[in-house]
């Protein structure tokens, strides 16, 4: 279990990403991060991480434990053999290796040759595409198939803990589905709990059992999945949702008001 | 960073370089200084064995207007040229050829050197468009290896491995042919090289070669031309060396190829990182603490030979020659990676600011 | 014919060397986006130390071997630890002055503790001729060739296959996403350095071998620079491949073109001049990759 307890993060000791953010990650549940852009979502799956040191980012209070181990001042390196992998967004796909090598890289920290053998052929049996591209050189993939590359080298460390930064970016709605569909087949088939940072609030909500709404650097509001698809203010700000017929405008007090208690 | 309680009201204030009266002041005095400088330091030098001597500053000079072309090739359009010595070499022989055996004027033999060099240039900058990075270096770095080459392998017009004499320069029958007067010509070069650089490099053109060196794909997407900008940034650096190379020319009066070489080019890049990449200011300021450090140097080292005699003569010249300038070139980057302009320009915004630092 | 086969032969047989030293250069670029334009001067250290551990010291050559391989290993270590560790994302230009700093220091120490005459070097392998025909060809220079090919293999075998080349590649591309699968970026610079370290100085023993122990061996830093930028820079296939084409170019030039009495001393700057013509026509070298940059 993962359990982030009131932290606070600084780039270049001067700009605040975080504020007392707490956040937990039950073992075997799929969690929803949202928020709009700026809010501090893709920091916190740095925290995690501890991908934070390459932009010179620290977390400076509070504290970071999974499975009982203190991991906000480890090296990436050692939170990884702990069993978390973070998924980076945008696709960071070695482009000039081919596939099979891509997702052995995954691997990197195991080094029971076996186990990773079979993994291969489980990875290759979430995403048959990429068995019949195993040769083919990463960079030539599609977008879709890119990212099915990416998750799938993530679960290559057969993590306990995956941080998955907006798999959907960039991809279009079908193939956003699949990736999804696979997503939440991975987190009941294999117990793997899931971390999920999204724009898309719909589709993550639709696989998530919990979910956080992030905004400028702290979270706003938390409950169950259901809770938040029914909740007011995130249907109006983050699903594109408001009663209907209602035309918006600025000079509609009511919503300035709610979305400024969030902003403050 | 602009000095407290200074508004830009107008286009034409938010361009200008000095902006208020203290600085007018401070400009003004400085080259009161420089011109006063000869005078006072005279023949001999002044300090420590006269290490401010007149012919150290006509060096300077020289190899500022040189590092000046380098700072826009390199340092603005990030072009990395490894060639500049050879550049400037090719400006002293035209220079040379041109004043002795076709009895050339100084001012036109000076001009075509810069033309001549110039166009030199643009022959290596070719390769510019195409190569990028450790590939362009190499590129360059042909130039210093062929250049030399081809000066010694052309006996009948460059004299070859015998070098070549050259008159001293003289316009309308004045002749430079003392210190004094060499300084004030070199001085007068610098100083339009210094604002011709820094001209260049807030205008237009200055921001598209910025724009080339930070990003080549998005600047060309923004629709700078890079073909042409490269070649530009070549032929005006190029220039620069051809004119820095016929003031030499001229100084020296005896010319060689030998007195070109890939070490200068090295030192050339090193005044331009240890100054501050990019910047006008840090090129006048990494060249006159480079050159002044090494005149230190070779002052400095007898002296110390004198102290500990026990040193070996080789040992004592490795270590001073080759180890100190390598040290020294190391130290500075690991302490000022963004030269010592960028120094300057903390300092200046932490006074500017005191006692709030925010 | 003769005169031409003899020159071809001699060429390709140098121009291993040559490959397998450029190789280490390969392996730096590879893994951290870094060059050493000292490099020149490391297979020279490594040429300097085993003489010293072979005719000063009097040790069996394997034990001289053994010193050169740990006081490489020790170089590469220190020298990435103290200068190239802080530099790996800054600016190309900042990375030439450093490692060309660098040259300068060790160059110096060189002529400090050893000076400037040359040695001859033991012989390690068997002297002699191998004659074909009208051919002669020196033992020691085919020894060298065989032994600097087969290390060239390895080591492509190594990035290919194993574990930690793979690694390496893949820090090469992208630290960042490399860092997030458990890759100690840190490790894959202090290995890359490391192996670089150890293929200088078995690069300065095989020169050493050939030509004896002196300060011209730095030259090879140039003579590398050429050959990888020929070669394309990440590549160890066009290392191996410019490397003898280096070779034969340059023993065909000086074997003809020297003859001319204008074109005296062609030789040295005539792989500079292949490389550039080269260029021109391949931008990125013979098999360098293409980068594809995205805005």
């Amino acid at each position: 279990m993962l359990k982030l307890d009131n932290i606070r993060v600084f780039y270049h000791e001067v700009i605040l990403a975080l504020r007392q953010v707490s956040l937990e990650v039950p073992d075997g549940s799929i969690i929803a991060l949202l928020g709009s852009n700026g809010a501090g979502k893709s920091t916190a799956l740095k925290a995690i991480s501890g991908l934070l040191i390459t932009e010179a980012g620290a977390v400076s209070e509070g504290s970071i434990h999974f499975d009982g181990h203190r991991i906000d001042r480890m090296e990436p390196v050692n939170i990884v053999r702990l069993g978390i992998i973070q998924v980076m967004e945008g696709r960071r796909i070695f482009q000039h290796l081919t596939v099979e090598d891509n997702l052995k890289i995954g691997a990197y920290v195991r080094n029971d040759r076996a186990q990773i053998k079979k993994d291969l052929d489980l990875t290759y049996e979430y995403f048959p595409v990429l068995k019949d591209l195993r040769r083919q050189t990463a960079g030539f993939l599609s977008g879709g198939e890119q990212q099915m590359m990416v998750i799938g080298r993530g679960l290559m460390s057969r993590p306990k803990l995956m941080l998955l930064d907006e798999p959907s970016l960039g991809l279009a709605p079908v193939l956003v589905k699949e990736i999804f569909d696979i997503i939440k087949r991975i987190n009941a088939e294999e117990g793997t709990s899931i971390l999920l940072v999204e724009q898309n609030a719909k589709i993550a909500l639709s696989i998530a059992h919990h979910g956080y709404v992030m905004e400028t650097g702290r979270v706003v509001l938390e409950g169950s999945a259901d809770m938040l698809q029914n909740n007011e203010d995130v249907k109006e700000f983050y699903l594109g949702l408001s009663t209907a017929g209602e035309t918006k405008s600025y000079r509609d007090l009511k919503h300035y008001r709610r979305r400024k208690r969030w902003m403050a | 960073m602009q000095p407290s309680g200074y508004f830009s009201a107008d286009y034409g204030k938010d361009m200008a370089v000095v902006r208020t009266r203290a600085q007018w002041f401070i400009l003004i005095a400085f080259m009161l200084a420089l011109i006063y400088f000869p005078f006072w330091a005279g023949a001999g030098g002044r300090s420590w064995e006269g290490v401010l001597s007149v012919s150290l500053a006509i060096d300077i000079g020289i190899t500022l207007i040189a590092v000046l072309g380098l700072c826009i090739v390199s340092g603005l359009c990030g072009q990395i040229n490894f060639g500049q010595p050879a550049f400037m070499s090719m400006g002293a022989y035209v220079s040379g050829i041109l004043s002795t055996r076709w009895d050339l004027p100084f001012p036109l033999a000076i001009v075509s050197a810069g033309l001549l060099a110039a166009v030199f240039g643009l022959v290596f900058g070719l390769p510019a468009l195409r190569l990028k990075g450790l590939y362009l270096v190499v590129a360059t770095f042909a130039a210093m290896m062929i250049v030399p080459y081809v000066i010694n392998h052309t006996k009948s017009l460059t004299g070859g491995s015998d070098g070549l004499r050259v008159p001293e320069a003289s316009i309308a029958g004045f002749t430079f042919d003392s210190d004094i007067r060499k300084y004030f010509l070199v001085l007068f070069f610098a100083v339009l090289a210094v604002i011709v650089a820094k001209n260049i490099s807030r205008s237009r053109v200055g921001r598209a070669f910025v724009g080339i060196r930070d990003n080549d794909i998005a600047a060309a997407a923004t629709g700078v031309n890079i073909a042409h900008y490269k070649l530009l940034a070549f032929f005006i650096g190029c220039f620069f060396a051809g004119i820095a190379g016929s003031l030499w020319a001229h100084h020296v009066t005896f010319i060689h190829a030998e007195q070109f070489q890939i070490w200068d080019a090295i030192w050339m890049l090193g005044m331009l990182i240890i100054g501050g990449w990019g910047s006008v200011a840090g090129t006048v300021l990494g060249v006159v603490f480079l050159k002044g450090l090494g005149e230190f140097g070779t002052v400095l080292s007898p002296r110390i030979a004198e102290w500990a005699p026990s040193i070996p003569e080789r040992v004592f010249a490795a270590l001073t020659s080759q180890v100190a300038y390598g040290l020294a070139i190391i130290v500075f980057i690991m302490l000022a990676p963004h030269g010592l302009i960028y120094l300057w320009e903390r300092f200046k915004v932490y006074y500017r600011l005191w006692p709030f630092s925010y | 014919m003769t005169d031409f086969l003899q020159l071809l032969l001699m060429g390709i047989l140098v121009g291993g060397v040559y490959s397998q030293i450029a190789v280490g250069f390969v392996v730096i670029f590879k893994a951290g986006k870094t060059f050493n334009l000292a490099y020149g001067e490391m297979v020279m250290l490594g040429a300097y130390i085993s003489w010293t551990a072979m005719d000063q010291w009097d040790l069996a050559k394997p034990v001289a071997l053994l010193v050169t391989l740990v006081f490489a290993i020790t170089l590469g270590l220190v020298v990435e630890r103290l200068l190239l560790r802080r530099m790996t994302s800054a600016p190309i230009h900042t990375m030439i002055m450093l490692t060309l700093g660098l040259a300068g220091v060790l160059r110096g120490l060189v002529l400090v503790v050893w000076g400037p005459d040359p040695h001859a070097y033991p012989d390690i392998v068997p002297t002699g001729t191998v004659n074909l025909g009208d051919i002669m060809l020196p033992t020691n220079f085919i020894v060298s060739f065989f032994i600097a090919i087969a290390f060239v293999a390895l080591l492509s075998l190594f990035f290919q296959y194993t574990k930690a080349g793979l690694s390496m590649r893949a820090a090469s591309e992208d630290k960042v996403a490399a860092q997030s699968l458990g890759i100690s970026v840190k490790r894959i610079y202090q290995l890359s350095w490391v192996t670089a370290s150890i293929i200088a100085a078995l690069g300065g023993i095989l020169l050493a071998g050939i030509s004896g122990v002196n300060l011209g061996l730095a030259f090879m830093g140039l003579m590398t620079l050429s050959v990888v930028i020929l070669g394309g820079i990440d590549s160890i296939l066009g290392a191996l491949l410019a490397g003898i084409l280096m070779g034969v170019a340059t023993k065909m030039a000086e074997g003809y073109l020297e003859r001319i009495e204008s074109l005296k001393g062609i030789g040295e700057i005539f792989p500079m001049m292949l490389t550039l013509v080269v260029l021109l026509i391949r931008p990125h070298g013979l098999l360098g990759q293409k980068t594809v940059e995205r805005v």
